[in-house]
């Protein structure tokens, strides 16, 4: 059976962590993968936490109950590491990516995890490029690279395509998001 | 507008020998509103649940001479508005029958 | 050609119901059904269809628009959900007495009260026995197959009832998840132009429909509503053998996973079936003989076929995803011993209510029924109606 990767986002109502999961579902799935990509719903008002998940594997995937015990963790939004358990569950040899401008150290001591912990300012990043928040494209960046659930290559192509589809009214922000994608994808570091 | 001379002559399309009471005004009003119809037109009735629709549609008997339908008490409305839909749906598709495409 | 997609429950039902291309839609928005009117009705004011969509009031309206236009003779499709379902349901018992082909797709929601809008399967349960022929489907792929299937299925001369194509809430119709559709010329060809319709308020003859029919008739026509519901067996297979020379993909009554020499076997119906076949595969991976049967027609139900599959097996859980609160056990969990009876006597046969109003259903869930059935097998000593993953 081929490698089954299972992701748990957390954020909050509003932000796009379900988009960013969609996203990502749709990227692997792009390049041949079978995905999964769905939120727990809820009566989500803005800014409520909210969970969303992937699964992405080479086989076909029936398993369809929430993911308790995720290989990554991606936390779109900071403030939730003290009020959500992010890393309950969290494998073993698995990570956690967050969207922060605090260092890999200074995360993984507010979580008190001993795994990997990976970070990405996709704020800046955003706001920098794009020159608004919008956190999706970067964090799905970093999250490509950190769970090499597809090659950063392959990745790079994909979505730059993608981009060229859904702005096709306004080419002139393909640019753009293709410097933030870059960019996330050299700033993102960890602490092993 | 046709005087009554006139009305009396048009095609009936609601027959006898149903079982309304006596005297009963209903089946009458409904022979009347049924000659605002042209006699070469064809009509899709929806009953309400009712002493009329009891009445005058007891298996295997009809007093309708048009296509008639009833479902429920509260819903003659809500059906016909389906009806109507799969009309202008047929038509539009050419998929009517000869005898009600004209 | 098949085409590769990646789409969620909803999505595939509505575009399935796009290149199928009825008549009439007649629907009422309700969670978590709501997006497939909504991207149908999309499709209408887009141009993308020929369908009249009839926008109610209730779904009540909606069930009855339905079946003003199937007697009529149109193609009839539309969607709903649990408290939708069940307002519907006066008028379902109708549209199956009239004998009316119309497809309903229902995206399985935990019916209140309490107020829930997840998933679990007491609403289509509930409309077991309104006279419809019931598809159960695991994922989106199934939704969207027992979507086109069910247009031919009402349709045959043979059988001309009411089908609902039902697939779980939330799981199956927000998951985004990867399918195969077929292109929208061989739906067309599959599905054929117009539905037959023998009698029809716009047909070539005016008919009454929806008469009152006393002790002298009633009967027989009951009668002929159950042979209906027998053909159906006949039918349903037929047009699964057709599909799959299309499609490659075989559909059947239900599925038989893993069941060649399993000696524990659950029953179980839609998503479920999914997570429990994962555990299979583990349990397998460690030696035990374990199988799964997923139903996917409940209505009419394969009473004789599942004997038959459960005839050698030593214990067998039957997992409802509603209770009947009968104080004897889940509705499928009664049909499956029943079924059993006479024909494949002697086994342990035990009841598990699960997931009631969308509590998660997870794989160690899966792995007690076993160990509880393999207990069983080894002691003799078991719970019949038992509920799983409660805090009692």
């Amino acid at each position: 059976m081929g490698k089954l990767v299972e992701i748990r986002w957390h954020g909050r109502g509003g932000q796009g962590a379900k988009t960013a999961s969609l996203l990502l579902a749709e990227v692997a799935f792009n390049t041949g993968k079978y995905i999964q990509g769905f939120p727990e719903y809820g009566p989500e008002r803005m800014g409520a936490p909210i969970t969303a998940y992937n699964r992405i594997s080479d086989e076909p995937i029936t398993i369809h109950s929430n993911i308790y015990e995720p290989d990554y963790v991606v936390v779109v939004d900071e403030t939730l590491i003290k009020s959500v358990p992010v890393t309950a569950g969290l494998k073993e040899g698995g990570a956690v990516i967050v969207n922060t401008a605090k260092s890999p150290e200074e995360i993984k001591k507010e979580l008190n995890f001993n795994g990997k912990v990976y970070t990405i300012d996709a704020r800046k990043i955003s706001e920098e490029t794009l020159g608004a928040y919008f956190p999706n494209t970067p964090m799905l960046a970093a999250v490509v690279k950190i769970t090499g659930v597809i090659p950063v290559d392959v990745f790079l192509n994909d979505i730059e395509a993608s981009f060229k589809h859904k702005f096709a009214n306004k080419p002139h922000v393909v640019p753009k998001n293709m410097e933030a994608v870059k960019r996330a994808l050299e700033e993102v570091k960890g602490n092993e | 507008m046709p005087n009554l001379k006139e009305l009396s002559k048009k095609k009936v399309r609601f027959t006898g020998g149903h079982r309304m009471c006596a005297g009963c005004g209903a089946p009458m009003v409904v022979n009347w509103i049924l000659k605002a119809l042209d006699d070469d037109e064809r009509a899709v009735i929806s009953n309400a649940t009712g002493c009329l629709e009891v009445s005058t549609c007891l298996y295997p008997y009809t007093s309708w001479k048009d296509s008639w339908v009833h479902t429920a008490f509260e819903n003659a409305a809500a059906t016909c508005s389906g009806t109507e839909a799969a009309f202008k749906a047929l038509k539009k598709k050419d998929l009517l029958m000869e005898s009600i495409s004209s | 050609m098949a085409k590769r997609v990646s789409l969620s429950g909803n999505e595939a039902v509505a575009f399935g119901m796009k290149q199928i291309n009825p008549d009439v839609v007649a629907a009422f928005p309700i969670t978590p059904s709501t997006e497939v009117p909504q991207y149908f009705s999309q499709f209408v004011a887009n141009g993308e269809v020929d369908t009249e969509f009839v926008a109610v009031e209730s779904e009540h309206s909606a069930m009855s628009a339905c079946i003003g236009a199937a007697a009529a003779g149109g193609r009839v499709m539309t969607a709903t959900a649990s408290a939708g379902l069940a307002l519907m349901w006066e008028m379902l018992y109708v549209g199956a007495s009239m004998r009316l082909p119309m497809v309903l797709a229902v995206t399985n929601r935990a019916l209140s009260g309490p107020i829930n809008i997840h998933n679990d399967h007491s609403d289509t349960m509930g409309a077991r026995d309104s006279g419809w022929i019931q598809l159960y489907g695991e994922s989106a792929q199934e939704a969207y197959d027992n979507l086109i299937q069910a247009i031919r299925i009402g349709e045959h001369k043979d059988v001309q009832l009411p089908v609902m194509v039902c697939y779980d809430g939330f799981i199956t119709s927000h998951a985004v998840e990867n399918l195969e559709m077929l292109d929208d010329e061989e739906v067309k060809k599959f599905v054929g132009v117009k539905r037959e319709a023998p009698f029809a308020l716009i047909g070539q003859d005016p008919v009454s429909m929806g008469p009152l029919d006393l002790p002298n008739h009633y009967f027989e026509h009951k009668r002929l509503q159950a042979e209906a519901m027998k053909n159906a067996k006949k039918v349903i297979l037929e047009i699964a053998a057709e599909y799959e020379k299309l499609t490659g993909r075989k559909y059947g009554f239900f599925e038989e996973y893993k069941m060649e020499d399993a000696e524990a076997a659950i029953v179980v119906i839609n998503s479920t079936a999914g997570t429990a076949k994962f555990v299979v595969d583990n349990l397998r991976a460690q030696g035990k003989k374990v199988g799964l049967i997923k139903i996917r027609v409940f209505r009419p139900f394969p009473a004789e076929e599942l004997a038959e599959a459960l005839k050698n097996v030593k214990a067998v859980a039957v997992m409802d995803k509603a209770d009947s609160f009968s104080a004897a056990g889940g509705p499928l969990f009664a049909e499956v011993r029943s079924a059993m009876y006479g024909r494949a006597d002697g086994k342990i046969v035990t009841n598990y209510i699960y997931g009631l109003g969308g509590r998660d259903v997870t794989t160690t869930q899966i792995e007690k029924v076993y160990a509880d059935l393999f207990n069983a097998i080894e002691t003799g000593k078991y719970e019949v109606y038992n509920y799983l993953g409660v805090r009692e």
